[in-house]
């Protein structure tokens, strides 16, 4: 993991600063680079509520009172990074009550940002990438792979390190449960599918993680409570087989009628239901997730709804859940 | 960084809430820059008023620094406004003069005392005094001539150590550097501008690097003032060591310095040939001109045929200073030409003795300018009609 030390300018009044990282390894001069009116820098992305990592300040001493005037607005970013300190950054981060670092090459933490924006936390005097894991659950023919995709481009249209992926992950896993290679008990299917997220988050996911970035996951562990649980397995079994896995950031459930789901797949392409799709099956599923979903551990999205506004819904519980803000590049 | 009992109790807020607010930046920025204490200082003097300059931000802020009973607790000088308070009618959209006029009395409410560039004509420090003042001409003034002790403040936070009494303890305050790495010999300027343009061209020079200059002895302050106000506008330290003026200049060490020569024949290419300005606005006093000077001018000239002289002067002088029969001369008291955007006024060219205004006016004023000597200048706006 890429890890930055910074070194407090001005005292944190908090202790620990979550958000999405802007870097720009040259020096700003408020008037004239910023937007006091929206927050945007040099015509690109906003500050609000970011981390906000440049070369340093630069230009009029007005610089200040635009900082000010910013954070007066909610619009000014959640800690300032400088590679050169002066009296405009230390200013206008003071007036301003943003914490101010100092880092020591702005080129360290540029690295985070090569292939989009990552999210990032500073605790304990560092700058550590912090990602997030988004899980996209749900029944069959509910669009989690459709939603999944838009929240992916999204993502990347607004400038983030983003990346998609699926469970089971390995091949070799999905053609046991396709060419029946094996004799399957809930147990063994149950298990199979857990192995293959054990490695999968530890080979893939947590290294996207490290690196700060977006992973949109279809389908979690979540999907093994629930359809290996509709098998029959207890519940706390199948938790307790995925205790070491990490918690999503962002856990949504695509609600849908089974029959809708499967009516939907089958509509899209000319095929059979497989293995997983079996109504009966997906009802009970169902009563799973819904059940999750009622404590808290999921989010529920009807899915029963035009696809836009299902994407919308699912962006909504994002931003509330990131603390972002990216319904601004969707369009 | 060392904090007395009293600046522990203003930064407690017993003080007051924008005494704790003042007293924390002053204390950040310095920390910042490696100062080791704060400095009890006499006098500040306020940068970043004119309304063109500052915006609604910096208007905010003031305004939210006096709502929250931010009042100065020492001797506070300010930069002059915008040069459009007594010319309301002359194409500013009210608006403008609005904000302008909000920002002055929001200053004066907090305890201004005049607005001025040159704050050693409101009150002169003494040598040694500690000072916290943001505007760059005054702050060379005030460290190479009067031997008064400042750090090159920014606007704001001269303006919290208008509050607080304090500033942080920068090499300023310290007191005349032990050596110097350059000495500089400037040819006799035989006009105030000339001194400016020499200004100018020694600071951009040499940089950040602290001069000592021979070549100024025995000439009126103006002249000195000229020098120091357009090197401030090529470099960005805080003194320049003039030799036979500022105090101490002896105990500065030269031996390892370069020599660096400057002619008139250097100064020559700014003042560059007058080419279409019709009507032009003549303009002296930038920085603002003394009492001596002001009444030289004037007597001098009587009217001005063709464009406009504007003499721009301390608010303190406006009271003084009787023109209404001189034919389209203007002061302006408190009042600062190139921090006003004279193109909305529909001026398209300045004529000024000031090679600091030379350099501000395009960027700021929104105007070209040309600079000739005093002299000169006299003698176009007589000859003019």
């Amino acid at each position: 993991m890429i890890e930055v030390p910074l070194h407090p300018v001005t005292e944190a009044t908090i202790a620990k600063v979550c958000g999405r990282l802007i870097t720009y390894d040259g020096l700003i001069s408020p008037l004239g680079d910023i937007d006091a009116t929206t927050g945007r820098l040099k015509n690109t992305f906003t500050i609000k509520n970011r981390i906000v990592a440049v070369k340093g300040f630069t230009g009029s001493t007005v610089g200040p009172y635009i900082i000010y005037s910013l954070k007066k607005r909610g619009l000014a970013p959640k800690a300032l990074i400088v590679e050169q300190v002066d009296v405009n950054a230390v200013t206008s981060a003071v007036i301003s009550d943003i914490p101010l670092f100092k880092v020591d090459k702005i080129s360290d933490i540029e690295k985070l940002n090569e292939e989009g924006s990552a999210l990032v936390c500073i605790e304990s005097g560092k700058l550590k990438p912090r990602g997030a894991l988004i899980a996209i659950e749900g029944v069959d023919g509910a669009g989690k792979t459709t939603v999944s995709k838009h929240l992916l481009e999204i993502f990347r249209k607004c400038g983030f390190r983003a990346i998609y992926t699926y469970e089971p992950y390995y091949d070799s896993i999905r053609k046991i449960f396709e060419n029946k290679s094996m004799d399957l008990t809930p147990e063994s299917e149950a298990l199979l599918l857990v192995a293959d997220r054990y490695s999968h988050i530890s080979k893939v996911v947590k290294r996207e993680l490290e690196r700060g970035g977006i992973v949109i996951l279809d389908r979690y562990k979540y999907s093994t409570i629930a359809y290996q649980g509709a098998l029959g397995l207890p519940l706390e079994w199948l938790r307790e087989v995925q205790k070491y896995l990490p918690d999503p950031d962002v856990a949504v459930y695509l609600d849908i009628n089974p029959v809708e789901g499967l009516k939907r797949k089958l509509k899209s392409k000319e095929r059979t239901l497989t293995y997983f799709e079996n109504v009966e099956r997906i009802e009970k599923a169902r009563e799973i997730y819904l059940d999750m979903a009622s404590k808290g551990e999921l989010t529920l999205v009807d899915a029963s709804l035009e696809l836009p506004i299902v994407v919308e819904k699912v962006i909504e519980v994002v931003n509330g859940k990131l603390g972002l803000e990216i319904r601004e590049c969707s369009s | 960084m060392y904090l007395n009992r009293e600046e522990e109790r203003m930064l407690s807020g017993e003080m007051g809430e924008a005494v704790a607010k003042a007293i924390n930046v002053i204390v950040k920025v310095g920390e910042a820059l490696g100062a080791p204490r704060l400095i009890e200082v006499s006098h500040a003097h306020v940068s970043g008023v004119s309304y063109f300059n500052i915006g609604d931000f910096g208007l905010e802020f003031i305004e939210d620094l006096l709502a929250s009973k931010a009042r100065f607790s020492i001797f506070t000088t300010a930069n002059p406004h915008a040069a459009l308070l007594s010319y309301r009618s002359r194409g500013f959209d009210n608006w403008v003069v609005d904000k302008q006029l909000k920002i002055v009395d929001a200053l004066r409410q907090m305890g201004v005392k005049s607005f001025t560039c040159t704050p050693y004509y409101v009150r002169k420090p003494s040598h040694g005094e500690h000072l916290a003042w943001a505007e760059s001409s005054a702050v060379l003034y005030a460290n190479s001539v009067l031997g008064a002790m400042t750090n090159r403040e920014t606007g704001i936070v001269a303006l919290l150590s208008g509050i607080t009494g304090r500033t942080y303890l920068g090499e300023a305050h310290i007191g005349l550097p032990r050596e110097v790495r350059y000495v500089v010999e400037i040819e006799k300027p035989e006009d105030p501008s000339e001194a400016g343009a020499y200004g100018l061209l020694v600071g951009e020079s040499l940089k950040n690097s602290i001069p000592l200059v021979n070549g100024l002895e025995d000439y009126p302050e103006y002249y000195l003032k000229e020098f120091l106000a357009a090197f401030a506008t090529g470099s960005p330290t805080y003194l320049a060591v003039l030799h036979g003026v500022t105090p101490g200049y002896r105990e500065v060490d030269t031996s390892s310095a370069e020599r660096l020569v400057f002619s008139k024949s250097d100064i020559l290419k700014l003042y560059s040939e007058i080419k279409g300005c019709n009507s032009p606005l003549y303009l002296l006093g930038c920085p603002h001109l003394s009492f001596e000077e002001l009444t030289d001018i004037l007597g001098k000239i009587e009217g001005v045929g063709r464009g406009e002289l504007w003499l721009t002067v301390g608010e303190h002088y406006g009271r003084v200073v009787n023109i209404e029969s001189r034919r389209n001369i203007k002061i302006s008291p408190g009042g600062c030409a190139v921090t006003t955007r004279l193109d909305l006024l529909g001026v398209d060219c300045v004529i000024t003795d000031s090679a600091k205004a030379l350099t501000y006016l395009p960027k700021l004023a929104g105007v070209r300018a040309f600079l000739v000597r005093r002299s000169e200048l006299l003698k176009m706006v007589a000859s003019v009609d």
